[in-house]
């Protein structure tokens, strides 16, 4: 199909247009809103709709608020068709049809419409061409364009394939509408599952019913077989219960004999205690007899050894006796030797005795001696005054006058009298001779009267203090002559003497004192003389009593010797004497021993004596009571019965063994048992029947087996469903998969065309690297440039968009030969940089060398590198 | 005197390929058939009417059943005698023993034991039969029926058993098969004047007294049975037994064998099927066998889906259809097909010669679809 003129009047916005197409590529350049699309809508419209047509988008014609018709009127060369066709809507509707060629007709209204429609279904694919068209903002990919039949069977031509492509797409659609009744298109998930499931429901249905029926039949059968066991079991009794019976007498002969035998049994108990008894007499008769011989025996022993006893005691008695005379005669011994060791040993006391005596008469002599000479001593001293005290204050009274006189003697004038010749000096009337050349040296102390015989009388008179100290001087004069006088001594240096004299005498007596201390010893001079006063009277005592019988040995030496022997023979006879009493003490042991034994045997042999005698008087009482044949009988006899009574308590053993009563009792008790449990049983089948006819009568007439017929004929009725079903799904599935496949096979052929014709544009634009692969849907999947290969939603929006031209493009190039359409590109490659819009532009010129190519837009720049193209500028 | 002989009345027997509709038919065509014998008894002057076994189909039926069958036992003329067999006998849950049975009219009388039961009001004649006590009575019914008697004195005595007899029985071995030579003996001893049997569908004389027969079902119910829709009316005199068959009920089940291998067979098919009577009442199952193109088998299913529902039932015999449907010429030429939809025929056209029956259906549909489009 070919555009060659359009015009519009009062269409939408637009007043009046005419534009005329070239056969290449014509670029219809205006501002939006200038009507740019309108063009390709009054297309669309004029082809579709009737002139009479009250729809929404034809209203929407109309010029707003302009109360006309909108004509559109286009000028077309569709294969060998050449026609002039316009339609008026809303106001003063018309259509108009004039065909040019090949044969010329005019004609209008609906016949105008019909025919046009005619002519153009016969040569162009609207459905492709509405492919082909890109608009703004639709999706640049190459979808719609499958369903293309025009483009398919353009593609056909091309793979040199088929004739009658509408005929495939009918059958497809048919087949399609089969399969989708039994599968879901794209899952092919079968549709008839619910039919499977009835079908199953309906078999479990079916089952349950069936089982519900075999469940009546069970029960009839348990039934009829519970009946027949209660027959069974009916008919058993009588034998049962005769068997019983039988059993049961049997068992009642044998308890008789059993009671029989227990009273034998009692019997014989009986009559073996009285056996027993029997024989326990005898027994204690004989043992009675039998104890009083070993009592004999006994006491027979006893005796036997009470005379060696006695025997024994009388002859230790002898020996004890001796023994008691050599103990007195012993004693006498002892006693003699020990007078005369006294004796002896007293005479040499005596002696030494008299000794002493001697001795200390001679130390009293010589104490004697002492004391006089002590006591002359002493007296001496005692004449003597000058006592050591006396000395002393004498000493002191003659040192007082010294220093008095010393004093006296320093304050006082001292008259010195040389004399030169001879002369006698009369001091104080006293003569003092003094040779020629002596002097003589007075102090005065007191009036002095100095003379000198012949030649002159001088008196000297002392100063006051002098004769002071003369008066203290003449006062310790005074004193010292006063002890002086005490001591009878003239002065101090006799007094000295005197004392001496009187130290002698104290010495003297005292040294008498020690040697009295020395012989006295211990003792004291009186103590001394009891003594021996003691000794006299002793001695004096001894001589009296041991008389002159003896003579007294001849001195204290031999009567020491004769002590001595004679206190040897006394401890010789002291240990005869202990030996005899040692001897006399054993034998008396021996006899008290001896005689204690002797006196139990007396005791025993008595009590045994005393027995024997009450037991024999016993038993002679007993067998006076009953003598010893008499018991011998009654045992014997009472053997004899118990021995019958066993005898025949064996018989009767014997006969109840020959009944085998165990047997019989076993017998007897399984005979009940069968009995008890055939009733038992009995009434477990009868209570068992009586269940299942309760159950069995609500079976009766109960439609079970309707329910099963039922049941059977909706399952057979859905199993042929679900097999008619299965089969034509089977079929339609098998036809559908097999068609589809052979013609995905064909489309593949479709694809190398396709693809050849966009690289061939494609090279134009991306260079001769470039290749796509091309789906079995005749979609772009893989782009490949400059080696690199990418898949087509990979790629930048300006490729795609591109992309898509080139193969609508490509497709229209395909079908052009072949009654193509224009192809209308509505302001389109706005993702594209200049660079690809100048080879975009190559390409398109190219396509355009084949097939009408109309671009609508707004920007006329992006479509200046087409080589040659009609512009119409609206 | 005269009395009607009938048995196998399998009343609530249902058939599966039989549909809701057509079943209950069935089941009413079955309770129908006692008014219909009521309605021979009373035309023919028979004086009391014997069932030979299987009243029921089952001892399991519904109330729906019982109660009908118990309101056409009411209405019936004549006494009517009931002899429990195998599909109904006598065991703890048998119908026989619901409450509808024990109110019944005094003519209505069912043989619960071997004792003979005098016909209400007829002189000299009595009932004897051999009542089934379970499904696997383990004895020869008759024969035990024979012992317990001694022969009739004064009465006509007739005796009603259920069961196969051994020149009929498929396995003589089973206990409770019927001992005809015991039958004939007894009969001949004078302890039955008539024995009327039942168990098989068909009118059939057993023994050589002419005395001892099957009445036959008095309604189809099977495929293989020769003589159905029958009921005996007996004359019996003391020398001498007259059998005549009467019509009862008008089922048929009819199986066919049929050779199809063009237009031609399924025309005659089709005449034939148009022949049939009591089409509402007749149950096909047809074999078929041959060899088809895929027009033929086109118009076969529209035959068929025609016929169907006249017909109570009408089925291809699956077990013995033999029949290959195999795309010729003709089939070729009448669907214009081409590029990958010829390509796709041809695959399944090949597979179908080679016996794949679902690329034969595919093509089926295929022939179908495509001539559907063209039309």
């Amino acid at each position: 199909m070919e555009l060659i003129r359009l015009s519009l009047t009062d269409w939408r916005g637009v007043a009046a247009r005419d534009i005329a197409f070239g056969p290449g590529v014509t670029i219809i350049e205006g501002p939006n809103e200038s009507g740019k699309s309108t063009i390709v809508q009054a297309l669309y419209t004029l082809f579709k709709e009737l002139d009479s047509s009250k729809k929404k988008e034809v209203r929407a014609i109309q010029p707003v608020g302009r109360d006309v018709g909108s004509a559109v009127k286009a000028e077309i060369k569709s294969g060998d068709y050449h026609f002039v066709y316009a339609k008026t809507y809303n106001k003063r509707p018309a259509t108009e049809l004039r065909v040019l060629g090949p044969a010329k007709v005019q004609l209008t209204g609906r016949e105008a419409h019909e025919r046009a429609e005619q002519m153009l279904s016969e040569t162009v694919d609207m459905a492709l061409w509405e492919a082909l068209l890109v608009s703004q903002g639709e999706k640049i990919e190459l979808s719609n364009l499958q369903d293309s039949d025009g483009l398919a069977k353009a593609l056909d031509e091309a793979a040199g394939s088929s004739q009658s492509s509408h005929e495939d797409s009918r059958l497809i659609d048919a087949v399609q509408l089969e399969y989708e009744q039994y599968y879901s298109l794209k899952a092919g998930k079968p549709r008839f599952a619910d039919l499977e499931q009835r079908c199953k429901n309906a078999k479990t249905a079916l089952d349950d019913a069936e089982r519900q029926l075999q469940e009546v039949e069970a029960d009839v059968r348990e039934h009829e077989r519970v009946v027949a066991e209660v027959r069974r079991l009916q008919a058993s009794l009588p034998a049962l219960e005769a068997s019983v019976r039988k059993h049961r007498q049997a068992w009642d002969a044998i308890q008789f004999l059993q009671g029989e035998l227990q009273a034998k049994q009692k019997a014989l108990e009986a009559a073996m205690r009285l056996q027993r008894a029997a024989d326990e007499q005898r027994a204690d008769r004989e043992r009675a007899i039998e104890d009083i011989a070993q009592a004999v025996d006994a006491l027979g022993r006893i005796a036997a050894k009470h005379g060696p006893l006695k025997a024994r005691v009388a002859a230790i008695d002898d020996e004890l006796a001796k023994a008691k005379l050599l103990v007195g005669r012993q004693r006498e011994q002892e006693k003699t030797t020990r007078a005369a060791a006294e004796l002896a040993r007293r005479d040499a006391e005596y002696l030494g005795n008299q000794a002493e005596l001697e001795a200390q008469r001679r130390r009293l002599d010589e104490l004697g001696e002492l004391a006089k000479k002590r006591s002359e001593a002493l007296g001496t001293a005692g004449a003597i005054k000058v006592t050591d005290r006396l000395l002393d204050e004498i000493r002191a009274a003659d040192r007082e006058l010294a220093i008095a006189e010393s004093k006296r003697n320093t304050a006082a004038t001292r008259v010195t009298v040389t004399a030169e010749q001879d002369l006698a000096l009369e001091l104080n009337a006293a003569v003092t001779p003094l040779e020629a050349d002596e002097s003589h040296t007075e102090t005065v102390a007191a009036s002095m009267t100095l003379r000198l015989p012949g030649v002159a009388c001088i008196e000297v008179a002392p100063s006051a203090s002098v004769a002071e100290l003369k008066e203290a001087a003449d006062e310790a004069g005074a004193r010292l002559e006063a002890k002086l006088g005490q001591a009878g001594a003239a002065g101090l240096s006799d007094a000295v003497a005197a004392h001496q004299q009187r130290a002698a005498a104290m010495a003297e007596a005292e040294h008498m004192r020690q040697r009295q201390r020395a012989l006295l010893g211990e003792r004291s001079e009186d103590e001394i003389r009891r003594y021996l006063s003691e000794l006299e009277q002793a001695g004096k005592y001894w001589q009296q009593e041991r008389g002159a019988d003896t003579p007294l040995p001849a001195s204290a030496d031999a009567a020491r010797v004769i002590a001595k022997d004679a206190g040897q023979a006394y401890q010789e006879a002291v240990t005869a004497l202990e030996s005899a009493r040692g001897q006399a003490e054993r034998l008396q042991d021996a006899f008290d021993e001896q005689d204690s034994q002797l006196r139990i045997a007396d005791k025993d042999m008595a009590g045994h004596k005393a027995a024997l005698a009450s037991r024999e008087a016993e038993l002679a009482r007993q067998r006076k009571e009953r003598p010893d044949d008499v018991l011998a009988r009654e045992a014997d006899e009472a053997t004899a019965a118990s021995a019958r009574l066993r005898e025949e308590l064996e018989g009767l053993q014997a006969r109840l063994a020959a009944q085998s009563p165990d047997a019989a009792r076993a017998l007897l008790e399984n005979a009940e048992a069968a009995r008890q449990r055939a009733l038992e049983e009995q009434r477990d089948a009868e209570t068992r029947r009586a269940v299942l006819a309760d159950r069995l009568q609500s079976a009766r007439a109960d439609g079970r087996y309707d329910a099963l017929e039922a049941a059977g004929r909706r399952h057979a009725a859905l199993q042929a469903e679900l097999a008619r079903t299965g089969r034509r799904a089977r079929a339609a599935r098998r036809l559908w998969d097999t068609l589809n496949r052979h013609r995905d096979a064909a489309r593949q052929r479709y694809v190398q065309p396709l693809r050849e014709a966009i690289e061939g544009l494609g090279a134009i634009v991306f260079g001769e690297s470039f290749e796509v692969t091309i789906g079995e849907d005749w979609s772009v999947v893989t782009c490949t440039r400059d080696g690199e290969t990418l898949p087509f939603d990979d790629l930048s929006v300006g490729t795609k968009e591109q992309l898509s031209i080139l193969s609508r493009l490509a497709a229209a190039q395909i079908v052009s030969s072949q009654g193509g359409v224009p192809l209308i590109i509505d302001d389109a490659l706005g993702f594209s940089d200049p660079e690809r819009l100048e080879s975009m532009g190559a390409a398109i010129a190219a396509a355009a060398k084949r097939c009408q190519i109309v671009i609508l837009t707004c920007t006329p720049g992006r479509f200046a590198y087409i080589g040659s193209a009609d512009v119409v500028n609206l | 005197m005269r009395f009607l002989h009938t048995s196998d009345w399998q009343l609530g027997m249902t058939r599966a390929f039989l549909g809701e509709e057509a079943v209950a038919r069935f089941a009413q065509a079955r309770i129908g058939a006692i008014t219909t014998l009521g309605k021979h008894a009373a035309d023919n002057g028979a004086g009391f009417i014997i069932v030979a076994g299987d009243v029921f189909e089952s001892n399991q039926v519904s109330r729906v059943v019982l109660a009908r069958t118990i309101d056409a036992l009411e209405a019936l003329p004549v006494p009517v005698f009931l002899l429990p067999g195998n599909h109904d006998p006598l065991d703890g849950a048998s119908i026989f023993a619901t409450k509808e049975f024990e109110s019944t009219s005094e003519h209505v009388i069912v043989i619960r034991d071997m004792t003979p039961i005098p016909v209400p009001g007829l002189q000299g004649v009595e009932v004897v039969g051999a009542p089934w006590r379970s499904k696997r009575p383990g004895s020869d019914l008759c024969r035990e029926l024979a012992e317990s008697l001694q022969p009739a004195q004064g009465v006509m005595r007739i005796a009603v058993a259920h069961g196969q007899v051994t020149s009929l029985a498929p396995d003589t071995s089973r206990a409770e098969v019927i001992d005809e030579g015991a039958l004939d003996a007894a009969l001949a001893a004078g302890k039955f004047h008539y024995v009327g049997l039942g168990d098989r569908h068909s009118v059939h004389p057993v023994g050589s007294s002419g005395r001892s027969w099957y009445s036959g079902a008095p309604v189809a119910t099977a495929f293989d049975e020769t003589d159905p829709n029958k009921a005996l009316l007996v004359d019996l005199a003391d020398n001498e037994c007259c059998v005549s068959p009467l019509d009862v009920g008008n089922w048929h089940f009819i199986a066919a064998q049929r050779a199809l291998d063009g237009p031609g067979d399924l025309a005659e098919f089709s005449d034939w099927l148009d022949s049939l009577p009591d089409k509402e009442c007749t149950a096909v199952k047809v074999g078929l066998e041959g060899s088809i193109n895929l027009a033929t088998a086109g118009a076969l299913d529209e035959l068929l889906a025609e016929h169907a529902p006249r017909f109570a039932s009408l089925r291809i015999r699956e077990r013995t259809t033999r029949l290959a449907v195999l795309p010729d010429a003709l089939d070729q030429d009448s669907v214009a097909l081409a590029g990958y939809a010829r390509a796709a025929w041809n695959e399944l056209l090949e597979q179908a010669n080679d016996g794949d029956g679902e690329a034969s259906d595919a093509l089926r549909l295929l022939y179908r679809l495509s001539r559907a489009g063209g039309a």
